[in-house]
């Protein structure tokens, strides 16, 4: 469970297809539509096939669809909210899902982690990235990030003020 | 009979019913609140309510019943009777765990919140994405002394149907609470310091505005220092030479 933070971000970074698993949860899902079941199933079965997610650097990309693709993007600097939610049925089948909100004014999540087991993994992961998470800024030096053109402009000072010593010290 | 019923449904459910760990990462201070047990009352009551009207007029039908001539008269608002108050304690459960099941986890920079047993829903926000902390009581909770902080993300509109219950938008709702003001003090002072920013994804600026030289200024200031390096060495040689 304590797994460290580079070992999860790893686990998270790999994350590509959900959960075969989720194919069950859909078809439950689709039961729930009775008469429509045959059709809500198709269309489940094609998403969980074409389902793709991928994991970056700066941001998060997922895909889906085969009649009417879909594909969303989003940074995690733009996260709003990070919603995780459990159903009965995907506590019984060990999965999660990670609904995340940006600011674009929809009312339901603009992308949608679902069918993993990891999805505590991937709410932490997100966590760190979105903004706020990192602790307040204190102005000392030693937090100060390596400032080249400082050092550079220190080292010109000294010179220039070793030259005019030299030039002084000639007359 | 309570407790054993909790726990056997909870079984059921696979719910573990622990309070949600902390957002990772370093904090100051990290804090669990829990609904007061007025909310509890409160659910009961605004339960009573909504059922008020119905049970009313079904007591009303079986007493009525009872004068009639009809030997089965009694038997149908007596059995929607039965059928009622069943769903009554079925709800009056569901209120108990509802509240017992309430957990909102402050930290110095983030806001989690875990409610529910059927759907185990978590939300976690950071303080820099918050737009506004609102405070909400309808007089019933007014009555109990209790209320709901909620704190509002920029992450969009909540359907018609949400909006009628006072949620305008994404975010978290603390509800059923007694001391929201002092609760309310708290998210404020930690709002003031992460104050910068539109709560948009604009990038970090709590540093400070800070504007990096390109590399090609970078290169160029590396010169000139070269160029100081050798004019000093070109002004001590002299000064060795010529003394």
């Amino acid at each position: 469970m304590e797994a460290s933070t580079a070992e999860q971000d790893a686990v998270v970074l790999a994350l590509e297809r959900p959960h075969p698993r989720l194919l069950v949860q859909y078809t439950i899902r689709s039961l729930a539509g009775v008469f429509m079941f045959p059709v809500l199933w198709l269309v489940h079965y094609f998403k969980y096939h074409t389902l793709r997610y991928r994991f970056g650097e700066d941001g998060i990309s997922a895909s889906w669809g085969i009649l009417f693709r879909q594909e969303v993007h989003l940074t995690y600097k733009r996260i709003q909210d990070i919603h995780v939610s459990r159903s009965i049925v995907e506590r019984y089948l060990g999965l999660g899902t990670v609904e995340i909100q940006t600011a674009a004014g929809s009312s339901r999540a603009e992308l949608t982690v679902e069918g993993r087991p990891e999805y505590e993994a991937v709410r932490d992961f997100l966590y760190r990235r979105m903004r706020g998470h990192e602790p307040l800024a204190t102005h000392s030096a030693e937090t100060e990030p390596r400032d080249e053109a400082r050092e550079l402009l220190v080292a010109l000072r000294d010179e220039l003020a070793a030259t005019r010593r030299a030039l002084e010290s000639q007359r | 009979m309570y407790s054993p019923t909790k726990s056997l449904v909870l079984r059921l459910f696979k719910v573990d019913g622990a309070p949600p760990e902390p957002p990772r990462g370093a904090h100051d201070r990290v804090r669990v609140l829990r609904a007061s047990p007025k909310y509890f009352t409160y659910s009961v009551l605004a339960l009573l309510c909504a059922f008020a009207v119905l049970g009313g007029l079904l007591v009303v039908g079986c007493i009525a019943a009872l004068f009639s001539s009809e030997p089965w008269a009694a038997a149908i608002p007596s059995g929607l009777l039965a059928l009622v108050l069943a769903l009554f304690s079925v709800l009056f459960f569901c209120a108990r765990v509802d509240y017992e099941l309430r957990y909102y986890v402050l930290t110095d920079k983030s806001v989690r919140v875990r409610h529910g047993a059927w759907i185990v829903d978590e939300k976690t926000i950071t303080y820099s994405n918050v737009q506004n902390v609102r405070i909400v009581q309808g007089p019933l909770q007014r009555m109990f002394g209790i209320s709901d902080v909620r704190l509002d993300t920029a992450g969009g509109g909540a359907s018609v149907e949400a909006q009628k219950h006072g949620n305008t938008g994404h975010g978290v709702a603390l509800a059923g609470i007694e001391n929201a003001a002092e609760v309310r003090d708290e998210i404020l002072g930690h709002l003031r310091r992460r104050a910068g920013g539109a709560g948009l994804g604009d990038a970090d600026d709590e540093r400070g505005p800070r504007r990096e030289l390109s590399s090609r200024a970078l290169a160029t200031l590396r010169e000139v220092v070269d160029e100081a390096r050798a004019l000093r060495r070109a002004a001590e040689e002299r000064h060795g030479g010529a003394p």
